[in-house]
């Protein structure tokens, strides 16, 4: 009752109300070509995918590849290389490509002749120092916003500021690995053993770019907001938190491959509150060129990568959080437990590092 | 000493009207010769012989008539000929009355007759003339009899003829009624009924003083055709001020911006949000006038409240067609609001007490001659502890306040001359998060000068100012650095003159000429400190010089038969835009396709446009009860607002006409029936209207309205139209009140870019935003007794136009989505029923204190009408069907929102 009537004297309207999933009558439209076609220079792993769009309310989350379709990577300075299909709508594109030229694809597919711009490679990115600030996020459960449903977290929010970005625009995504141990015992007459085990985790957020503030002079990012980690992730009872291993990856992209990005977020990221734009169709850089009204969707991207690694910890109220960059990269396999001894990436405050 | 007088000659004349039986007269009075010579005597001995001699029946009063003498000789001299000559240069008149008499009394303004104290009839005309017209022109002022103050908005209404009409902002008011004898009404929110009978004979001038039943609190009048305005006025929205004060409004607040989408053809953006769609324009294409001001951003706290202080204004109406001929800028409407002159007679404190603001507004005369009185209110938020019980970390950190302040002063000369002088200041700040805190603010004078130049000439002088400023504070997450300031600015400055000239009872002209300054700043950025990662830009300054000259005529060509024509010349120029970039012509316009600029001095004239607006007004008086009027207007808009959201927020810049920008021009023709006898008691009207729009605007997908140097390529050259036909039923009488109106229409929009691809819908007509094709209001107020009245409005519309999402596919990982075409499908229909109930707590006039009570509940039964759909990545829980990507629906008000609110006076 006390709630009811501190809801009905309130100011509702402009921030607060009532969210909804709402599933409209949507037109039945001809399904499009996708292109995924996203490179990263001097990696191993790259595909073009081709594949074909869903209506909206289409319950199917499988997108049909294309079949019989062609892709060639092209240079502004005349070369080309036709990709090979290594599965359908599947086109290996494992290059180093030079800064010295501009790239673009080309995709044949039904008689149709689809085009993306040029687009430059970008320099490898780098992060010129990494930093956090404790505090507390709160989480909000979709659809409800009554606060006694919001969940409080403590833990750090992660910084970089990167000074060196000639072409300074960046996507980063991560993983996340949590270390944790608890005793067992075995056998009756044994004593308890301890278990190391290990988890990984993606961010659920959308794209995480990275570009110079608006209105900024400089090419500088200042304090780009990376990733949020916990103090103490969710873990069963008798479990003890060792702390995060994080993967950071850093991708360097053109400006309009950040565009598209951020068209995509505000795609992602809409929240129908007042003055908000009307909508964001997502700009790419792909067209038909034998039928400009033809549509194809997605985007063609070249990136350069990097990845660093962390160890991060609390260690107390005064002396905050550890921070300690990972000089080695071992492999770490997604999740798993080991008995008795830690795995050889088990990350602690002193650990000894072998030579590269 | 005066009122007395008037008291007993009125007295005399309604006595002898009721009960002089008056006798056959075998010769008429205008036949009557006179001769004799009169030198240096009393007025009592030519009466005399009046009375002796030729048989007349002469009613004076001694006193008046003891100090005149008569020096004239007549021979055979017409009777009205030789009165004329003795009644020439004193101040008493006469008239014929029934036919053998003659009634002499004193002259008044005007000439005009009073209002009776006792049961009477009030005798407009010459009674030798009766029969000699059969409908005459009335004219009157209605006054407060306690206070003396003119009473804007009063409605005069006569019931056999069903004819009405409503006083303008100095009380006067005229009407044609048929000769004869009528029973008028007069009514006015707040003062009592009051009912007068009149015997009109021929055109003539009365004035009438009505007095307050009981309190009359911070209410607005929204008023119909106004005696200043032309029979033909049409397209206008006509709204009483007990409909508008008895509308149930959300948390109490009484808004007249609210109260206005309540009639038939003008629409809310959305739930709650700053402007009104008229007739499917755009809410940038709505000029609001405070006392001849413009007003650029008229809300307060997000559209929850309008700038417009309730209790400080005497008189709003809004144009939708048939704009009247002072008046352009803005091609969808015009909105006239006046502030209130001030109490002539007493000292005056009223306000009210909300729930999330208060207002307080004295008023009251400056001088003993009571001739200069002033206004002044003002209005003051506290929202915060509001927001604080918002259960949203953002929003219980953020910040939503504003104050205004308004004052007028008056000064009397006499009563055709007039100064007055108004002022206006508002300030909002509102935050939804600790990064950043917007600011805006108004500030508004005006200088308004009327004259009587002559007996039938008036003129007013108008100097206006207006300036609007909004900052954004980024504090860049708290990256000192990278924080900064984003502003823009507009001012406007106005002189204007305008003439009316009431050539004779056919003919009312008026002339004008208006020449209007904007000055624009479109936008500033200024990083916070030094040294900053953020660099100072400012886009160039825009200055557009706008004048205009009109003229145009109302001719009666029958009683039945009424034009206005009207024509004005308009020329804007934009001054001094340094540069204007030149793209290559064979691609879409973009900052990247620049292949040449133009370079301007300081006072170049960048970009001139000329044009004529003709305006037309036709009424038809079917018949009594019938009435068909015919409007054409057209209307150049020179500057815009550019947004790409539904709602308008105030950060958005205003744009001049340009070297690319052509100004807006609206074609409208109009048709409108009226009738009072399909329903009693009740006024039927059916208006059908056509619009056709050239040079709108239309934004490119994505596109970047703020700090954009090359703002015309974001920009679509779009054209339209719109069309519908506006039914309603308004009683204004009894004891239950209302209104009811349906309104289908269509607005369409087509671009027209030279680029094919830039048109959305392959170039072919679509639905504009604010496209509502169905729109159904039905309000009504019942007076359950004197002290409670209960009042109910529901609203029925088609849903916004909306671009919802038709495809999906994945890239890197996430659901993306492709909108459909712009505008192609709609939101939920919204519809509404809101209710509430007032008390008056004390009827007495003499009670000082007057308060009132309303209890409302809005949304009545619980109704989620959607504020917007969006798609969105989300947390999956059992709330989004543990879906991460789903269309959501907002809706902002989906609980019934009871309020509680009291108003005083004293």
């Amino acid at each position: 009752m006390k709630r009811l009537i501190k809801y009905c004297l309130l100011l509702p309207a402009v921030f607060y109300g009532c969210e909804e999933i709402y599933t409209p009558e949507i037109d039945e439209v001809e399904n499009v070509i996708v292109a995924d076609a996203r490179i990263v220079s001097g990696v191993i792993g790259n595909e073009i995918k081709l594949f074909r769009s869903l209506g909206y309310n289409n319950n199917s989350m499988v997108y049909p590849p294309v079949n019989g379709a062609s892709v060639w990577l092209m240079s502004n300075k005349g070369s080309e290389v036709k990709l090979t299909e290594t599965s359908t709508g599947k086109f290996a594109a494992n290059f180093i490509l030079s800064e010295q030229f501009q790239y673009k694809i080309r995709i044949e597919s039904d008689g149709f002749k689809y085009e993306s711009d040029y687009e430059p490679v970008p320099p490898v990115p780098a992060i010129d120092s990494l930093y956090y600030e404790a505090g507390i996020k709160v989480l909000a459960p979709e659809g409800n916003n009554d606060v006694d449903d919001f969940t409080e977290v403590e833990g750090m929010q992660l910084f970089a500021d990167i000074k060196n970005g000639n072409l300074p625009y960046y996507r980063f995504t991560a993983r996340r690995i949590v270390q944790y141990s608890y005793s067992v015992q075995i056998r009756p007459d044994e004593p308890d053993r301890i278990i190391y085990g290990w988890d990984s985790s993606y961010p659920a957020e959308s794209f995480n770019i990275a570009a110079p503030a608006n209105f900024s002079a400089s090419n500088y990012i200042l304090k780009h907001p990376l990733y949020f980690m916990p103090k103490k992730p969710g873990l069963d009872s008798g479990q003890v938190f060792n702390g995060w291993i994080l993967i950071l990856y850093q991708y360097g992209l053109s400006e309009s491959g950040y565009n598209y990005y951020d068209d995509l977020n505000k795609q992602l990221e809409a929240n129908g509150k007042m003055f908000d734009p009307l909508y964001v169709q997502a700009r790419n850089n792909l067209s038909c060129s034998n039928r400009p009204e033809q549509l194809i969707l997605g985007n063609f991207e070249i990136a350069r990568v990097k990845q660093t690694r962390y160890f991060i910890n609390f260690i107390s109220k005064e002396s905050g959080y550890l921070v300690k960059p990972i000089p080695y990269f071992y492999n770490i396999p997604v999740a798993g437990e080991q008995i008795d001894y830690p795995p050889d990436f088990w990350e602690t405050p002193s650990k000894q590092y072998p030579k590269k | 000493m005066l009122k007395s007088t008037v008291r007993y000659h009125i007295i005399v004349s309604a006595v002898i009207l009721l009960l002089v039986n008056g006798s056959l007269f075998a010769q008429s009075p205008t036949e009557i010769k006179i001769t004799g010579e009169f030198n240096n005597q009393p007025l009592s001995d030519f009466l005399s012989v009046m009375q002796t001699k030729y048989g007349l029946k002469v009613f004076y009063k001694e006193s008046w008539i003891a100090s005149y003498s008569v020096t004239v000789t007549f021979n055979e001299s017409p009777l009205v000929e030789a009165l004329n000559a003795v009644f020439d240069d004193i101040e008493l008149d006469w008239r014929f009355y029934q036919d053998d008499g003659i009634l002499v009394y004193r002259r008044l303004a005007e000439d005009g007759g009073k209002q009776p104290d006792v049961p009477g009839i009030m005798l407009v005309g010459n009674p030798m003339n009766v029969g000699r017209y059969k409908t005459a022109l009335f004219k009157g002022r209605i006054s407060d009899g306690a206070t003396e103050e003119s009473l804007a908005g009063a409605v005069i209404f006569e019931p056999v003829s069903q004819k009405g009409t409503s006083s303008n902002s100095d009380g006067f008011f005229e009407m044609e009624l048929p000769t004869g004898e009528h029973d008028l009404r007069i009514s006015f929110m707040g003062y009592q009924n009051t009912s007068f009978k009149l015997k009109l004979i021929e055109d003539g001038f009365a004035e009438f003083q009505i007095f307050e039943e009981s309190h009359n609190i911070g209410e607005v009048t929204v008023t119909g055709l106004q005696s200043d305005l032309p029979r033909g006025q049409m397209s206008m929205v006509q709204m009483t001020s007990a409909e508008i004060k008895n509308i149930p409004a959300l948390m109490g607040e009484v808004d007249i911006l609210k109260g206005m989408t309540m009639r038939a053809g003008v629409q809310m953006v959305s739930e709650l949000s700053p402007g009104f769609n008229v007739r499917g324009g755009n809410s940038d294409q709505n000029l609001m006038l405070v006392n001849s001001s413009p007003v650029f951003n008229a809300s307060h706290l997000f559209g929850f409240l309008s700038l417009i202080n309730p209790d400080v204004v005497d008189d709003v109406r809004l144009f939708k067609g048939g704009v009247p001929l002072k008046h352009g800028e803005r091609v969808s409407s015009v909105m006239e609001v006046d502030f209130k002159e001030g109490n002539a007679k007493n000292l005056q404190v009223y306000g009210g007490i909300g729930l999330i603001n208060s207002r307080i507004t004295i008023e009251g005369p400056l001088t003993k001659n009571k001739k200069l009185t002033f206004i002044a209110g003002g209005r003051s938020s506290y929202t915060n502890w509001i927001l604080k019980e918002i259960p949203d970390v953002n929003i219980s950190n953020s910040v939503a306040r504003f104050y205004d302040a308004t004052g007028k002063l008056t000064w009397k000369f006499n009563p055709h001359n007039k100064l007055s002088v108004m002022g206006y200041i508002s300030s909002d700040e509102y935050s939804t998060s600790a990064q950043s805190v917007n600011k805006y603010g108004s500030v508004l004078g005006n200088l308004t000068l009327n004259n009587r130049l002559a007996e039938s000439l008036n003129g007013e002088l108008s100097l206006s100012y207006s300036s609007y400023n909004y900052m954004l504070t980024d504090y860049a997450s708290g990256n000192a650095p990278e924080s900064y300031y984003l502003s823009n600015q507009l001012k406007y400055s106005m002189a204007g003159y305008h003439l009316k000239w009431h050539i004779n009872p056919r003919h009312n002209a008026e002339v004008g000429l208006k020449g209007i300054y904007n000055f624009v700043s479109p936008g500033e950025i200024d990083p916070m400190q030094s040294p900053s990662l953020i660099e100072y830009q400012k886009l160039d300054n825009e200055k557009l010089f706008e004048w205009a000259f009109y003229a145009g005529d109302e001719f009666e060509i029958s009683p039945d038969f009424s034009i206005l024509a009207g024509l004005r010349y308009v020329w804007a120029g934009n001054i001094g835009q340094p540069v204007v970039y030149l793209y290559d012509p064979i691609k879409s316009p973009d900052p990247s396709n620049v292949v040449d600029s133009l370079t301007f001095g300081q006072n170049d004239i960048t970009a001139s446009y000329a044009g004529f607006e003709p305006r037309l007004m036709m009424n038809f008086v079917i018949n009594e009860k019938n009435t068909l009027k015919l409007n054409y207007q057209r209307v150049r808009q020179h500057i815009f607002q550019l947004t790409n959201s539904a709602v308008i927020s105030p950060a958005e810049s205003w744009k001049s006409v340009d070297y690319y920008m052509k100004p807006l021009i609206s074609d409208q023709v109009a048709l409108v029936f009226e009738n009072k006898t399909i329903l009693q008691n009740a006024t039927v009207a059916a208006e059908l209207y056509y619009k056709n729009l050239q040079n709108l605007i239309e934004y490119k997908n994505g596109s970047q309205l703020l700090m954009n140097p090359n703002i015309e390529t974001a920009l679509i050259p779009t054209r339209g139209y719109s069309y519908g036909i506006e039914l309603s039923a308004t009683k204004q009488y009894g004891r239950l009140t209302g209104y009811a109106g349906y309104v289908f229409s269509v607005t369409r929009q087509k671009n027209t870019s030279r680029f094919a691809s830039e048109n959305f819908w392959n170039g072919n007509y679509y639905r504009s935003l604010y496209d509502r094709p169905h729109d159904l209001t039905v309000l009504g107020t019942y007076n359950i007794s004197r002290r409670w009245r209960f009042s109910a409005n529901f609203v029925l519309m088609s849903g916004r136009p909306v671009t919802l999402p038709e495809i999906k596919y994945v890239f890197a990982g996430e659901q993306l989505i492709y909108y459909s075409e712009r505008n192609k499908y709609r939101m939920p229909p919204y519809h509404r029923a809101d209710v509430s109930i007032t008390f008056d707590e004390n009827l007495r006039k003499k009670r000082m204190w007057k308060g009132s009570w309303t209890l409302s509940v809005y949304n009545l039964y619980w109704r989620k009408n959607p504020y917007s759909v969006y798609y969105k990545k989300s947390y999956t829980t059992a709330e989004n069907d543990y879906r991460v990507y789903s269309l959501y629906k907002l809706s902002v008000i989906g609980i019934p929102v009871p309020s509680l609110t009291y108003n005083f006076k004293f």
